[in-house]
């Protein structure tokens, strides 16, 4: 292998697998002789490009006058063309995508996806169009350096919800990442386990891709509905995932791989008991208000009596002060998702305020306000508001 | 757990229906001839002119791109080994690719796919054009023209407090009459949103939650995820008819979703109950022998072929249905295995892309 330091990157050269004609062959970078510049070709990352591209240099001043830009892709790809490197050479691949453009010294490959580091990609030049009798082929081998295998740095911070007991209706398991993740779908690397009957076979719900947050650090479990909801097929065949009264573990390989390609750190595994069904809708009246001082920012505290929906409450609950204006400050929920706050950033006024509930408020089995998940046929009452207020006061401080 | 980072969202924070609840019905649109860096791609929908539809579910946006004239050979021809051939164009092997769409051009009859290269931080998305040659070209997305649309982001409660965005996976898309409906679900609500998109962008409305009656569940469904759908015409009136999980097909009237009451929820009416265990994937129209067939893919129930004689004159399901099917007749195509998307080709074909143990295969063939 003949490494030669070119541009800003290190690039590699390897030999030639069936170089023609004049090539010598036993180095595919060597000088053809008769040409006026020796054909070579190399890895190289041009000034401002932040990915290398494939340079073929030795290419006459005619010979780079006659070649356009906007030449036909088929032009372009019979005299330089690049494949992934074929596992069967009687097969070879169709060129990998790219655009092709005239350099001072020859002719440039840009790939509409960078080159993969450790990838070997089949570089073939034929310039039988320009040159009949002098050396016109060359092929070989390029590949960035493999680089080193990243080292795991992610892993499972916590499951939502986090407490010990969770309704056997749960609809939702959140798992939060350390760091982003890959895009693939998790269902592979989880696994269920009722203490009593084993691993929980087909418990979530399949979904290409999987359910990220827009970072790749929060997945979504789906539990399958169809096995959650009374009376569908499912249910009724296999019965409900999680089962009151049973205990189990919820178990995340290290085999999850994250952004960059890394296992993780350590497995993760979430205990829980399964208690009964939550089948009723949330009720906003029956929830305990903190109201702090006036003069301080000290939280609001709301405490629901059954949990809520982790994700969803960060986003569904606030507070807006009388003249309706949002009450700007932090918003979180502690681990057992029945304790909600707002600190605010400026310090509370006296007077009045209000709770307000977007109508897509759900508890963990996906109950809402005034409407529970599963609702009865002859259950005709009318939808509730998207928009829920409970007024509170906030007491001058003494 | 204290929620963190702002996000790439942002952009769309504006859109937030918020406290008030009222529809929103401004909507961030870019336009541009060029520059267009999707995060993701996901369903593809062909609309008036070149326009193809792309969903960028990451960034909860919907891309118009304007494909002009170019073209490969007319037409596509089958391509056994797609998967392999796929990564090879885009320069990797076959675990790093993943398709998510397919819409077959409306004049050239050129396949465009939609797919993701790579699984980690360096993923990008790919659409690539396969015509008659079977020449597989990379679009360069960066070079097209373009008008893109945010969609509204979740409604908040606390506009000003830091939150983890909520994604929204898009699921189907289909052009209708001057609008693009689009179907999609999010990664916290079990529901279902079905919003219509004025083209040109400038309007999206607040999204219409479609109830319906399961009939393998005996209880009024309210939220449910649409997977795939098509606008349909039954008895003179537009129709949407859609797939659900665990396979409820359902209609209801195009109308309900930009009425004055967009926003509010609809109920459709289920007309079969095609099967528990399943999700739609696809779904197309076609006429053949002078009647109408609707073609659906599913994930673990086969392709089915369902007349659409009787949707009109269907009676709803409202009552629990016991068997695993019920409503209107439809066959499952024996010879049609592993299929995933399709589209269809002119008024005679269709392209099946279909996935076995020895990889992704892509035909067109007569419809059936």
């Amino acid at each position: 292998m003949l490494a030669i330091a070119h541009g800003r990157v290190r690039a590699f050269c390897f030999y030639g697998a069936a170089a023609l004609a004049a090539v010598a062959p036993t180095a595919a970078c060597r000088r053809a002789a008769a040409a006026p510049e020796p054909l070579a070709v190399a890895l190289v990352t041009p000034a401002g490009a932040t990915h290398p591209t494939v340079d073929l240099t030795g290419l006459t001043d005619d010979e780079r006058d006659a070649l356009r830009d906007d030449a036909p892709e088929a032009v372009w790809e019979a005299l330089l063309k690049v494949t992934v490197q074929a596992a069967n050479p009687e097969a070879p691949p169709p060129a990998v995508a790219g655009r092709y453009s005239v350099t001072d010294r020859g002719i440039r490959f840009t790939p509409a996806f960078p080159f993969q580091p450790g990838r070997r990609y089949d570089v073939r030049v034929d310039l039988g169009r320009f040159r009949r009798a002098e050396p016109h082929t060359l092929a070989t081998t390029v590949a960035l350096p493999r680089g080193a295998t990243p080292a795991s740095e992610a892993r499972v911070v916590g499951v939502s919800p986090a407490g010990p007991t969770v309704p056997e209706n749960l609809l939702r398991i959140y798992v939060w990442f350390s760091a982003p993740m890959s895009r693939e779908a998790g269902l592979s690397h989880v696994t269920l386990t009722d203490a009593r009957t084993g691993v929980v076979t087909d418990a979530f719900l399949p979904v290409d891709g999987g359910f990220w947050n827009h970072d790749f650090t929060r997945y979504t479990l789906f539990f399958d509905p169809g096995r959650v909801k009374v009376g569908i097929l499912p249910n009724e065949r296999m019965g409900r995932p999680l089962i009151a009264g049973h205990r189990y573990t919820l178990a995340i390989a290290t085999t999850w791989l994250d952004a960059q390609g890394a296992p993780l750190v350590e497995a993760f595994e979430h205990r829980f008991t399964a208690g009964p069904a939550l089948t009723a809708p949330l009720d906003l009246a029956a929830w305990q208000i903190i109201a702090p001082p006036a003069g301080t920012r000290e939280p609001v505290v709301l405490r629901p009596p059954t949990p809520l929906d982790h994700a969803i409450a960060l986003r569904a609950l606030g507070i807006t002060s009388a003249g309706g204006d949002a009450v700007d400050g932090e918003v979180s929920l502690d681990v057992t998702d029945t304790r909600w706050q707002l600190v605010p950033r400026e310090p509370w006024k006296a007077g009045g305020y209000s709770v307000v509930a977007l109508e897509t408020l759900e508890d963990p089995a996906g109950n809402r306000i005034g409407r529970a998940f599963e609702v009865p046929i002859d259950d005709r009452r009318p939808a509730p508001p998207p928009r829920l207020t409970r007024p509170f006061r906030i007491a001058p401080s003494s | 757990m204290r929620v963190r980072s702002l996000g790439a969202l942002l952009l769309t924070a504006g859109l937030a229906a918020s406290l008030s609840g009222t529809p929103a019905a401004r909507a961030v649109v870019t336009a541009a001839d060029a520059g267009a860096a999707p995060t993701t791609l996901g369903a593809l929908a062909f609309g008036p002119g070149n326009v193809l539809f792309a969903a960028d579910s990451q960034a909860a946006a919907i891309y118009a791109f304007d494909l002009g004239t170019a073209a490969g050979a007319p037409g596509a021809a089958d391509v056994p080994d797609l998967d392999k051939k796929l990564a090879a164009v885009l320069g990797t092997d076959p675990s790093q690719v993943s398709i998510s769409d397919l819409a077959v051009h409306p004049t050239s009859r050129n396949i465009y796919l939609a797919a993701m290269r790579g699984t980690g931080a360096a993923a990008a998305p790919a659409l690539v054009r396969l015509d008659g040659a079977g020449r597989l070209d990379v679009v360069a997305l960066n070079g097209l023209k373009y008008t893109s649309v945010a969609l509204p982001n979740a409604p908040v409660a606390n506009p000003q407090a830091r939150r983890d965005p909520r994604t929204a996976s898009i699921t189907d898309m289909a052009f209708d009459n001057g609008q693009l409906i689009v179907a999609g679900l999010s990664n916290e609500e079990f529901s279902s949103k079905l919003r219509a998109v004025k083209y040109p962008f400038s309007t999206v409305d607040p999204g219409t939650s479609v109830e319906i009656f399961h009939g393998n569940h005996g209880a009024v469904e309210t939220r449910s995820p649409v997977y795939a759908f098509v606008p349909y015409t039954v008895g003179g009136t537009k129709q949407i008819v859609a797939g659900y999980l665990c396979t409820p097909l359902v209609t209801f009237p195009m109308a309900s979703l930009t009425s004055a009451t967009a926003g509010a929820k609809v109920r459709g009416t289920t007309i079969a109950e095609l099967g528990s265990g399943n999700r739609p994937i696809d779904m197309i129209v076609y006429t053949r022998g002078g009647q109408d067939y609707l073609l659906m893919s599913n994930t673990s129930r086969g392709v089915m072929k369902i007349p659409t004689a009787s949707f009109g004159s269907a009676t709803g399901i409202t009552s629990k249905v016991v068997e695993t099917t019920a409503g209107v007749p439809f066959e499952t195509l024996a010879d049609l295995k592993g299929v995933e998307h399709l589209d269809k080709v002119g008024a005679d074909k269709v392209a099946v892309l279909a996935k076995a143990d020895s990889g992704v295969s892509l035909r067109t063939i007569p419809l059936p």
